[in-house]
């Protein structure tokens, strides 16, 4: 009869060590979803704010036309001032409508092939606009590699168990980025083809 | 920046997936990344300093072929050691489904992982849709992947889901381009070449050779040309029963240095590329477009993308030798079309070079950690003079 209960408890034991190995190992998965998660929204943030550097920095070359710089000047403006008031405000995000106003207007004045060649010729302008180029695709990468992760992350956290015991913790639940990050096709083409440039100064 | 790179297969064996690696390693220290790159090893052979080598490779078989793989205990410590010691910024794994190096570097990973997907496979691969379960939690830790080919990118959908973004592999332009044309190779009806395994059957020589004598009735001084690792007597044996002409006009070379193959391309007038089965990526395509060659392949999605879908190169059917013979008799009786797509080709091959694809590559490393080119403190002074400057635009003269 004892040995009987012995038996039972030990098999209780091990459902329930089972049992934690598990979820812990769940917890653990998310836990290092969530980081990575964190990493790149940091990144995407980064990228954003570098890209509006680098087209002010165009803007200032004196490649462009003086239309052009105008845009290009206010867009990235618009942009990098609703980064600082996102920032105080608190608030991760909040400025998909700036970001891709400023990824129209970089299409429009640097997406076709004739408007890359023109802005091309002026040399000191060239490794400012190889910058840009990087900057957009980068943004472009970014944006994919944190959209990817989130639906990861989501599709863990929906799983039944996770919801029931909370394993998620207190972590915020992913959203995507919904922002048109297209880059400006033949300036990408042009910078790609340019090879390895000198650090711009 | 620092990349540690991982390899899963033999560095000291042939291969697209070692080399791809090796040159990738070289053209990221050209633009100034340090870079470590990990890998098994068959012997000790001398490698470069920058490789950390793995004795110890095992030959198993893995998804329907030989592979030379490196796992087990003395593996994992080493892979822990090296993480260890470099200090690394991205981790960058090849081919991270494959049991070797890239799957345990994967597990053992702190810093932001970039990944690689090489190959393309068949839909109905059961040994990947067993495993696919056992790996997604590793898969799962990395951040960016990058697969070769479009072919790839969905065979790396269908078994692990998620995104990734497409990078082709990358090729010496100029190497290709700089190869001289051998006159023992030339022919004045014009000089046709198979280059690739011709003991493999999805590289598709038979379908080649059964065409072949349908073109000597119209091009009776054209040549072909069989090259690459092969039994060459047995290759031999199968022209020669093939009767008087086709023996005359066939040579078989068998396996070439790296600098006679490219010689061989630029010496060809029609490059043809007959493969069967399913290529992911098809770098011999872009190898004979950069040594100035027209291609002829078969209609596989690897090679339509690499051809621009016929304009930098002439497509036929797959496995269709009446289909290949009627292509093949077109690019040798016109030689205005062969200029024209070796021209078209010349264009497409330059998005192929080292110089753009590590470009794009490194580009996925920075986002995938989060940095850019250029130092932040700089770029953050910039950032703030942005709106101060809004007024004064420079207006060029």
């Amino acid at each position: 009869m004892s040995a009987q209960g012995a038996v039972i408890v030990l098999c209780c034991l091990l459902v329930v060590g089972v049992l934690v190995v598990m979820l812990s190992s769940i917890a653990g998965r998310l836990d290092r979803l969530h980081i990575r998660l964190a990493t790149t929204h940091a990144s995407l943030n980064r990228q954003l704010i570098d890209r509006a550097a680098a087209t002010a920095d165009v803007a200032h070359s004196g490649a462009l036309d003086s239309a052009c710089s105008v845009l290009l000047l206010a867009a990235a403006d618009t942009a990098r001032h609703a980064t600082t008031q996102a920032a105080q405000r608190g608030d991760v995000w909040g400025r998909d409508d700036v970001e891709s106003a400023l990824s129209v207007d970089l299409r429009a004045v640097l997406g076709r092939p004739d408007a890359v060649a023109a802005a091309w010729h002026s040399k000191t302008a060239r490794p400012l606009l190889v910058e840009l180029a990087e900057s957009c695709d980068r943004v472009r990468l970014a944006r994919r590699f944190h959209d990817d992760l989130t639906a990861r992350t989501a599709a863990v956290r929906r799983q039944r168990l996770v919801r029931l015991l909370h394993l998620a913790g207190h972590a915020a639940w992913p959203v995507v980025v919904e922002l048109d990050d297209e880059p400006p096709a033949a300036l990408l083409v042009a910078a790609d083809h340019a090879g390895p440039m000198p650090p711009a100064t | 920046m620092k990349v540690g790179i991982v390899c899963p297969y033999a560095f000291d064996v042939p291969g697209g997936v070692q080399q791809h690696v090796r040159e990738l390693a070289e053209a990221l220290q050209g633009r100034g990344v340090q870079v470590s790159v990990l890998a098994p090893v068959e012997s000790a052979t001398s490698q470069p300093a920058h490789v950390v080598t793995v004795p110890g490779v095992v030959p198993v078989a893995y998804n329907g072929s030989v592979a030379r793989l490196s796992f087990g205990p003395s593996s994992v410590r080493r892979v822990r050691r090296w993480m260890a010691t470099e200090s690394l910024d991205v981790l960058h794994v090849h081919e991270p489904a494959v049991p070797s190096l890239s799957l345990l570097a994967l597990r053992a990973a702190e810093v932001p992982v970039v990944a690689t997907f090489h190959a393309a496979m068949a839909s109905n691969s059961r040994a990947l849709a067993v495993v696919a379960p056992v790996l997604r939690p590793a898969l799962e830790r990395i951040t960016a992947r990058i697969a070769v080919s479009r072919s790839a990118l969905v065979t790396m959908r269908r078994h692990f889901g998620g995104a990734g973004v497409v990078i082709p592999n990358g090729l010496q332009v100029s190497r290709f381009a700089a190869a001289q044309a051998q006159p023992r190779w030339s022919a004045d009806g014009g000089s046709v070449v198979f280059l690739g395994r011709m003991d493999e059957p999805r590289k598709g020589l038979s379908v080649l050779l059964e065409a072949w004598p349908r073109i000597l009735n119209r091009h009776p001084a054209a040549r072909l040309i069989i090259a690459g690792p092969g039994d060459v007597q047995q290759v031999r044996g199968r022209v020669d029963s093939a009767g008087g002409a086709v023996a005359r006009t066939v040579e078989v070379l068998g396996p070439l240095a790296a600098r006679d193959s490219a010689s061989l391309l630029a010496t060809a007038d029609v490059f043809v590329a007959p493969h069967t089965g399913s290529e992911s990526f098809g770098m011999v395509l872009v190898e004979a477009m950069a040594a100035g060659a027209s291609v002829l392949a078969s209609d596989l999605s690897a090679f339509a993308d690499v051809l621009e879908h016929g304009a930098a190169g002439r497509l036929f059917p797959t496995g269709d030798p009446t289909a290949l013979a009627a292509g093949l008799d077109v690019l040798l009786s016109e030689p205005a079309v062969r200029s024209a797509l070796a021209r078209r080709a010349a264009g497409e091959v330059r998005s192929y070079d080292w110089s753009v694809v590590a470009g794009r590559i490194l580009r996925v490393y920075e986002a995938a950690a989060g940095s850019g080119r250029v130092d932040s403190r700089q770029r953050s002074l910039t950032t703030t003079s942005v709106s101060r400057d809004v007024g004064s635009v420079v207006v060029p003269p």
